[in-house]
């Protein structure tokens, strides 16, 4: 039998596989099986056939996401030292057009593990609007393969790939319900304004590569960019400034941060429930996992002495986002009647605070972001998940349908209460320690930054406003008609799945709330990692310097040496 | 088994909390009234353990979250205990007050008061800067409930506005809070121990006057909007007036003192030159906050409204106590927190007395009722005696220290000069001003009392019930300890002297300073050291020679 086993092992399509580290995409090699036997058993015309489709698709992400939990422990835990993230992997795939490292691993299990959640909690609500078919969870799949490798591209061309395998299934989600007219309106808004946006990153990607005089993998633009800055025409690049500022547009269009987040509020609205979470969850990460991968090769990597106005020019940009999604998000979200419109703008909010994270060009402040996003998964999702939950049973949006839940439902009310409290930032909750590491690095990074960490923490007070008045309405209020015709009784078993996922963003925003270290550490480790310069880019680079210089052709080649060593 | 006596404290009222929400809440709550009162009468006798002077280690220190520098430390000194006591009585007590006031969802009630009680047990042992915030932030939920289901018909603004004014101070202790993590890691502090309440201390004597200043301010505005102080103290009577009577209590006992408590601790602790900095303001701020609100109190018609203007005025003493700077005004302050939260709750139960038996609380409604509630009046005239500072009453040995500790500090003088003449700005006139604020008192309390109490008696009151049991038992075990306390206040201060002695040591170091503000040539007062700073300077400027001396 083991010999079997290892007969199996030593092929050299098993060797070909271990040596290009191929197995660590086993997550995604698992979600893109699931989808090709899912589609397969979907063909079918019987429901049977679609619930086979369904439960595919369930095991199919499960497995995933466990997958991607084994792989990211293995990838973190050193067997000698038994420490944490000692000597993390950092392994190339397909030719380095994926990283396998930390960051890729963490937010993986954030996309996969919020992707496992969503369809838990999806099939319920699909259902009750009488859509059984299992098109649905092969569209939310293949939005998540995308969403996953976004993380780990480390490609110009595999992050636009990625980028539009999580877009375009996206669009056709947010417009599910096509004859309902708002869901509808939704999805064309959606796909306008992605399509739009995409168009922009494609055009940053295009400044930058042909700044990198014809790269596509980022490492190699990185040890260019630093030559460029350091010995050819000195200084910061124009070009860059102008490609970074397209790429930034082009991602705060995906991340809906203010100004380019109109699109948010109506897609939010008019999008079934399940695609409204995972809108605002998966591909927010996924989104905010490309914009620090992006900064960390682009602009971090770029000695800041010397990069001077350029950088400083993007850190006022990131600064008008931030504090622009802040205040918009905040204030509109007290006006909002709408429980999903409300959560729209709040996202709108969370991404200000994230984007403060940003704005002082350090490690550790890009690693409370990480940890504000793991925050953000357990706690958004969470609540969503609730909000699902009462719409099956009232079939109502609106916050007045909450009226005096508390007495029909006090487990919904008690999770709905705890997870609106940790996105206000509430002790003792996951969101409150995310937004105290965030400011806290943020402040450690520059003191001089104590006014946007006021100002974040003056609209952190405003969001509690509407926060608080969901509960209120729940708690306080006297129950409406509607909510005295709900049973007390344990739910019908479809809620059930619902039910799993509600306790597992519970469990996890409390524990993150109680203990915050070990996850702190991880992303720290993260992002230690992704501003490590890459030994064998610079080598490959200087290499191919050295072979223009046999072939006597650049001038600017006498300072290369200066270069080599310095990193 | 008393290693762990602070955490175990710290989780007896959430044990409490779960106990209200297992069993069921019986007929009118009955059950639910006896399982809060065996736990608050159980809290209550554990935390006076501590208070009676068992021998116990009173510090817990356990690592938490090393990588951010966050540990779980909680100690108490005297101060702390002192606090930890008034909580757990006022505690029981407001269980006991809530038997009659209380008539609805008493799960829920009971469960709010007992996390509350965490909270505010929390701020006062916590030993870590990270860990003291968290429990601030931690009370306002289960406050916020407390106002906005069982309070009066305005309960969902008040409780709302008490939320956001309150976040709204959080804001500045964060920043605050931030500040001193950022000054002091960027002079090198180890991380471990950086948020550490005796690392914070000993870190920030080095860092530089401007940014202890800063800090002092954020920290400073952040405590006033609890204490409350008058610009930011709109929030209180809205609150108290809305609040049910228990809640009112505990509002006016412990919650007010959180934000007395954490000044003295952060800014007069841990900032002393910031503090003499910032001393001729805090004393103005002081003075206004005694007499603008007891003028407030004067014009009130509504009976709750004007105990929490009155007790917006007595926390205007713990300001001059804490800007005499001195042991003497620093034990009075404590001294008059204390006080303030026995009298002050009492006061808030005999308005709740009433306002059950009638439902109103407009003073013009009453009138003779002393001749029919005896018992009543007898328990309504002591506290409001106690509250104006009569001899013999609490209120009075602790205002007397903090006159005493006021008019005799001299830490700074402003002298200001114009065109309409000069002045000089000092604790003696602060002390002088806000003695109109004790006058005053005593006018809008004896005021008041004449129209509840004499006069003429309503008809439709005529067959009003004297207090019930429970109340007695609650006004009279307060007025014990008005009495007591007064008649012998050595027994209380004794308990909090010498720690509270040695925060205001580092200021013994000062001497007396001059400011000038206002246009002219510089006035030397007499004993202040050689000034010469720029006449022409509109601008406040600074003399700080001492300090400068004890620099280099």
């Amino acid at each position: 039998m083991t010999d079997w086993i290892q007969a199996f092992l030593h092929t050299p399509f098993m060797r070909f596989i271990v040596v290009e580290n191929i197995h660590y995409l086993l997550p995604e090699l698992i979600l893109l099986v699931t989808i090709s036997i899912g589609l397969f058993q979907a063909s079918g015309r019987s429901k049977q056939s679609h619930d086979d489709a369904w439960s595919t698709a369930l095991w199919g992400s499960f497995f995933a996401i466990a997958v991607a939990k084994v792989l990211a422990f293995h990838l973190h835990v050193d067997p000698e030292t038994l420490t944490l993230y000692s000597t993390p992997v950092n392994l190339p795939v397909f030719y380095d057009v994926i990283r396998i490292d930390l960051l890729y691993s963490i937010v993986r299990t954030f996309v996969l593990g919020g992707t496992f959640l969503v369809l838990l909690f999806s099939r319920a609500y699909l259902e009750k609007h009488s859509s059984t078919a299992a098109e649905f969870p092969m569209l939310v799949l293949t939005a998540s393969l995308g969403a996953s490798l976004l993380a780990g591209a480390n490609d110009l061309i595999m992050l636009f790939v990625a980028l539009e395998t999580l877009g375009i299934p996206s669009f056709i989600l947010a417009g599910y319900f096509r004859n309902d007219a708002k869901c509808a309106e939704a999805g064309l808004k959606y796909l306008l304004y992605g399509g739009a946006s995409t168009a922009v990153i494609l055009f940053g990607i295009s400044l930058i590569y042909g700044l990198s005089g014809g790269y596509t993998q980022f490492p190699m633009i990185t040890a260019k960019l630093q030559l460029l800055e350091t010995t050819l025409s000195g200084g910061f690049q124009p070009v860059l400034m102008i490609a970074m500022v397209m790429l930034l547009g082009g991602i705060a269009f995906k991340l809906s941060a203010a100004p380019f987040h109109q699109w948010t509020p109506d897609v939010y609205e008019g999008a079934p429930l399940p695609v409204t979470a995972y809108l605002s969850v998966v591909s927010k990460v996924a989104a905010f996992a490309l914009l620090i991968r992006v900064c960390a090769n682009f602009l971090f990597a770029l000695s800041p002495a010397d990069a001077g106005t350029g950088i400083a020019v993007l850190s006022g940009l990131f600064v008008v986002l931030s504090v622009l999604s802040m205040i918009l998000g905040n204030v509109a979200a007290l006006r909002q009647n709408n429980i999903k419109r409300m959560m729209a703008y709040s996202t709108v909010a969370h991404v200000g605070y994230l984007l403060l994270g940003f704005v002082v060009f350090r490690e550790a402040a890009l690693a409370s972001v990480l940890y504000y996003l793991l925050a953000y998964v357990y706690m958004n999702l969470g609540a969503f998940a609730v909000i699902t939950l009462i719409s099956l049973q009232t079939g109502r949006d609106d916050i007045q349908a909450y009226s005096g839940l508390i007495r029909k439902k006090p487990f919904y009310t008690l999770a709905l209460s705890i997870f609106l409290l940790s996105l206000a930032g509430i002790p003792i909750t996951a969101g409150f320690f995310a937004k105290f590491f965030l400011f806290q690095s943020v402040i450690q990074a520059d003191s001089n930054t104590l006014w946007l960490i006021v100002l974040a923490l003056l609209n952190s007070t405003v969001s509690l406003y509407y926060y608080l008045n969901v509960i209120r309405v729940m708690v306080v209020n006297e129950p409406s008609d509607m909510v005295q015709s709900l049973t007390r009784r344990v739910d019908a078993p479809q809620t059930l799945p619902i039910l799993l996922s509600v306790v597992a963003c519970l469990i996890g925003t409390l524990v993150l709330g109680f203990y915050a270290d070990p996850a702190m550490m991880y992303t720290r480790g993260a992002m230690a990692q992704l501003n490590q310069p890459d030994p064998t880019s610079i080598q490959a680079l200087n290499q191919e310097i050295h072979m223009a210089t046999m072939a006597g052709d650049s001038a600017d080649v006498l300072a290369l040496p200066a270069v080599v060593h310095q990193r | 088994m008393f290693d762990y006596y602070l955490t175990i404290l710290l989780i007896l009222p959430l044990l409490a909390a779960l106990a209200v929400a297992i069993f069921p809440e019986g007929e009118n709550g009955k059950t639910s009234h006896r399982v809060a009162t065996i736990g608050s009468v159980i809290i209550f006798g554990y935390s006076l353990i501590a208070w009676l002077g068992g021998n116990l280690p009173l510090f817990e220190i356990q690592t938490w979250l090393p990588s951010l520098g966050i540990t779980y430390v909680v100690g108490a000194d005297g101060l702390s205990l002192t606090m930890v006591i008034l909580t757990t009585y006022l505690l029981l007590m407001a269980v006991i007050a809530s038997w009659s006031s209380i008539t609805k969802r008493f799960k829920l009630y009971y469960s709010m008061l007992f996390i509350l009680t965490t909270a505010v047990l929390g701020v006062f042992i916590a030993r870590d800067l990270f860990l003291f915030f968290l429990f601030y932030e931690l009370e306002l939920i289960p406050m916020y409930f407390l106002i906005a289901i069982w309070g009066g018909a305005n309960r969902k603004y008040a409780s709302v506005k008490f939320v956001l004014y309150t976040l709204f101070g959080s804001v500045f202790l964060l920043a605050g809070i931030l500040g001193i993590f950022a000054v002091t890691q960027a002079q090198g502090a180890p991380l471990d121990s950086i948020f550490q309440f005796s690392a914070v201390k000993a870190n920030m004597t080095t860092v530089s006057l401007g940014m202890q200043s800063l800090i002092f301010v954020a920290m400073f505005v952040g405590f006033a909007v609890k204490l409350p102080v008058v610009p930011v103290h709109t929030w209180l009577p809205d609150a108290h007036v809305e609040a049910p009577t228990p809640v009112s209590m505990l509002l006016a006992g412990i919650l007010l003192k959180m934000g007395a408590y954490g000044m003295l601790r952060f800014c007069y602790e841990f900032l002393p030159e910031a503090a003499i900095q910032w001393s001729p303001w805090v004393a103005l701020l002081a003075v206004i906050n005694i007499v603008y609100t007891a003028g407030i109190a004067l014009v009130q018609k509504d009976l709750k409204k004007l105990i929490a203007y009155s007790s917006v005025s007595h926390m205007g003493f713990v300001l001059l106590g804490l800007a005499a700077m001195n042991p003497a005004g620093f034990n009075g302050a404590v001294f008059v927190m204390f006080a303030h939260g026995i009298v002050s709750a009492a006061l808030f139960m005999c308005v709740g007395v009433v306002y059950v038996r009638t439902h109103t609380r407009m003073i013009a409604d009453f009138g003779g009722l002393g001749k029919i509630m005896p018992a009543y009046f007898f328990f309504f005239m002591l506290m409001t005696m106690a509250s104006l500072g009569l001899p013999f009453l609490i209120s009075f040995a602790s205002e007397t220290l903090v006159f005493y500790g006021a008019y005799t500090s001299n830490l700074f003088d402003v002298f200001l000069s114009g065109a309409m003449g000069s002045m000089h700005w000092n604790m003696q006139l602060a002390t002088m001003l806000s003695a109109i604020g004790v006058v005053l008192g005593a006018a809008y309390l004896l005021w008041m009392l004449k129209r509840v109490f004499f006069g003429e008696l309503d008809a439709k009151w005529a067959k009003l019930p004297d207090l019930r049991t429970s109340e007695v038992m609650v006004l009279a075990s307060l007025s014990v300890l008005v009495l007591v306390c007064g008649f012998q206040p050595q027994l209380l201060i004794q308990k909090f002297e010498p720690w509270v002695t040695e925060m205001a040591m580092p200021y013994r170091m000062f001497d007396k300073r001059m400011i000038t503000v206002g246009e002219g040539d510089v006035t030397v007062t007499k004993d202040a050291m050689t000034a010469t700073n720029n006449p022409a300077d509109p601008a406040m400027t600074l003399v700080m020679m001492a300090n400068d001396e004890a620099r280099h």
